[in-house]
């Protein structure tokens, strides 16, 4: 057999099959043809169009609130100039209310109130209204259609510290991240003079985006910050600017932010038996500590070996085309020398680091072949929660199957589009509860996805089995009924030393479709976890790389 | 025939040349849609991520430095688009999520012609650097003999060739390494 052209032959075929699709250029064309004209005729420039998706993407989502009150932190917090951040934060908590006014580059404006004694937070851009009754842990919104007032939950990234009261309040806050992904890499602070008197300003550099220079100016008398903006590294794009002031009153509802009394709510929040149990999960989510990691799948010749500690992970790719068979060599024995076993099977492998958190960014190797030289660069779509966090149900970008976490304890907070069911004694299911969650597909033909997992609570709460499938929108929601389906079997469990319990072993059905016969097969595989629970890490193992 | 280098279409496009615009398009269409669909998983999805990733690219030329990178970066750009897309898929289907879960070099049923290809794509895209990616779309997807990539990156023949051929090889130790798996 020749390879070589074996390999042609099939990359031959690809484009074939590419380039058999009709072409999309010729509609790309026509539109910018037909934007083109209102583009110039704007007087807007074409970045400032470009950029109008991004700003009324941070103004009418949480993040235009977040960026206020974490900007206020993480450009504060490092300060050891004249002006300690502890007096500005004083003199914030000091005022009943908070308001800020966003002017955007293309003249749209939003306002946002906070008020650190009601625990209270609201902003209002264009018709989005969304107030945040902190006492109530409860979000309440103008739904997408204006005909109602959706009440959710706080979701776990409220809770995590994108929350500004909490922000503002905490004593010793940690946050060096706005909105849990976009991170601080510069800050300074100076004294300026404008119109005829002294200000303070606050420098800070994010990592990424258009807007990634944030100034905060602070009135040194009355230590406010009175007005911020959000300006491009390369004066690409006009700057998003904020002015504060500090008014006796603000929302004390969502009825005062110009919603009519007389639409209804719907209250989109889970019973108290449900939320116990989506918390419980988010709590052994949590739980899970330290540890070291082997994780291999049926009939792949890749592994992956996997360390954390606290903020900080690595995940090295395993290449075992010279492994000599099955990997792990041999299983993992509670009485063995678990260190020793982990080293042994590491020597079996060719091993090549993918990436490296060192507890504030993420570095990416994009060159990850063992003959070549690593090719380390910050990575823009892999935060450091991203590891342990309850999205993206077992995937991470490049490494899939890793993230056990999403797969046992996966977020299962109530969100907005979603139908949610929670069984807490479902037949033939003795001992576990069930979440059912489920929405409208963006598909041509009606179609609804449903998601069900079975939830065992003497387990940790971990999900022990999950069926994903995809039934027509007036077809009964059962797993059986429909080939679009994948059912997740989670096996071999374990308490971990923690009181945390996780699955040795995670079998997965799949539907593959064949384009020929335009028929469904199911195709089973099997990923295991050989977790070490604590174990001593190498020194250097979570640096940041210096060859980059 | 003279091809136009990508870096003159770019200086063509940024002064609004939707023309010089769609012709850069075209030339790494096909290679934008493997990327995309090597993260999505499904035609029009990527397709979708595609022509976004190509109104955005238009939108924001100017912020391009390197005229004659345009390639790679508008890559990048689809490549960014199709994770954002990936993130934004509410909910998630079963095949969707067989397609997260799902090993990536996993052979399971070489009849299925689909699901080789896809794998296929997946080899490509995660073990080329995105310089390789770029090569191989241009020759092999888009359709662009050895001449027209040289003029097109304004780089010698001579590189590219040997550029592609490392490429290939890369590739044949991954198969290489499947085919011994196959016939165990």
């Amino acid at each position: 057999m020749n390879l070589n052209n074996h390999i042609e032959d099939r990359l031959n075929r690809l484009g074939q099959q590419l380039q058999s699709r009709p072409t999309l250029v010729e509609h790309v064309q026509r539109q910018l043809e037909a934007e083109l004209p209102s583009i110039q005729n704007s007087g807007q420039n074409l970045s400032m169009y470009g950029n109008h998706k991004q700003y009324r993407r941070l103004a009418i989502s949480s993040s235009l609130v977040a960026t206020v009150a974490t900007l206020l932190w993480s450009i504060l917090s490092t300060s050891t100039a004249t002006l300690a951040y502890t007096q500005v934060i004083e003199a914030v908590r000091q005022q009943k209310w908070l308001h800020a006014q966003a002017q955007f580059p293309n003249g749209e404006q939003g306002h946002m109130w906070v008020s650190l004694d009601q625990n209270l937070w609201a902003y209002r851009f264009g018709s989005s209204r969304c107030f945040y009754d902190g006492q109530q842990r409860a979000r309440y919104e103008l739904s997408e259609s204006e005909d109602a007032i959706n009440i959710l939950p706080f979701s776990e990234e409220d809770k995590s510290g994108a929350f500004p009261t909490q922000t503002l309040t905490e004593e010793s806050p940690s946050i060096s991240w706005l909105f849990n992904t976009e991170k601080v890499v510069h800050q300074e602070q100076r004294r300026i003079r404008d119109n005829g008197r002294e200000w303070i300003e606050f420098e800070m550099k994010l990592w990424r985006g258009e807007h990634s220079i944030a100034i905060l100016r602070v009135d040194p008398e009355t230590r406010l910050p009175v007005r911020m903006e959000l300006r491009s590294a390369k004066d690409l794009v006009k700057p998003i600017v904020y002015e504060f002031d500090y008014p006796a009153s603000g929302p004390s509802d969502i009825y005062e932010m110009g919603v009519k009394r007389e639409l209804p709510i719907v209250d989109l929040r889970p019973s108290d038996n449900a939320q116990r149990i989506i918390d419980a999960m988010a709590a052994s989510r949590a739980r899970i500590g330290d540890f070291q990691m082997l994780v291999s799948t049926t009939q792949a010749f890749l592994g992956h070996a996997i360390w954390r500690r606290g903020k900080c992970w690595r995940v090295d790719l395993c290449y075992l085309m010279n492994s000599g068979g099955a990997w792990p060599s041999t299983p993992l024995e509670e009485s063995a020398n678990r260190s020793q076993w982990f080293e042994e099977q590491l020597g079996k492998t060719e091993r090549v680091p993918l990436y490296i958190c060192d507890g504030q960014t993420v570095w990416h190797n994009q060159s990850p072949l063992g003959s070549t030289k690593a090719v380390w660069e910050r990575s823009s779509h892999v935060a450091p929660t991203d590891l342990m966090s309850g999205e993206g149900l077992g995937n991470l970008a490049d490494a899939g199957n890793i993230k056990f976490p999403s797969l046992l304890y996966p977020d299962l907070s109530r969100k907005a589009g979603w139908e949610f069911t929670f069984d807490e004694t479902p037949e033939d299911n003795l001992g576990l509860v069930v979440i059912k969650r489920s929405a409208r597909l963006a598909t041509a033909t009606p179609q609804v996805g449903h998601e069900w997992y079975f939830i065992d609570p003497k387990k940790g709460h971990a999900v022990v089995k999950a069926e994903l499938f995809t039934v027509s929108a007036n077809q009964q929601a059962e797993p059986e009924s429909t080939d679009l389906r994948q059912t997740v079997v989670m096996k071999d469990f374990r308490d971990a030393t923690n009181g945390t319990w996780v699955a040795r072993s995670i079998e997965m059905n799949m539907p593959v479709i064949s384009q020929d016969t335009k028929s469904y097969s199911q195709i089973t595989t099997t990923t295991q976890f050989d977790m070490i629970f604590d174990p001593e890490f190498k020194e250097g193992l979570f640096e940041a790389p210096t060859d980059k | 025939m003279e091809i136009e280098s990508d870096s003159e279409l770019v200086r063509q496009s940024k002064k609004g040349g939707i023309n010089a615009f769609g012709k850069l398009c075209q030339r790494y269409e096909r290679t934008a849609i493997a990327i995309a669909l090597s993260i999505l998983a499904e035609w029009h999805s990527a397709e979708d991520a595609v022509q976004s990733s190509m109104l955005i690219a238009f939108r924001k030329l100017h912020t391009l430095e390197d005229d004659a990178k345009f390639g790679s970066w508008l890559l990048t750009t689809v490549r960014r688009k199709a994770i954002e897309m990936k993130r934004q898929q509410l909910p998630v289907t079963s095949t969707d999520f067989a397609e997260k879960s799902t090993p990536l070099l996993v052979v399971e049923n070489k009849d299925v012609s689909d699901w080789i290809d896809r794998e296929f794509i997946h080899e490509l895209v995660q073990n080329l650097s995105e310089a390789d990616q770029l090569l191989i779309g241009l020759r092999y997807f888009d359709g662009h003999d050895f001449a027209a990539i040289a003029q097109i990156l304004g780089r010698p023949v001579g590189s590219i060739t040997k550029q592609l051929s490392r490429a290939i090889k890369t590739l044949e130790k991954k198969v290489h390494m499947e085919y011994k798996h196959e016939s165990k």
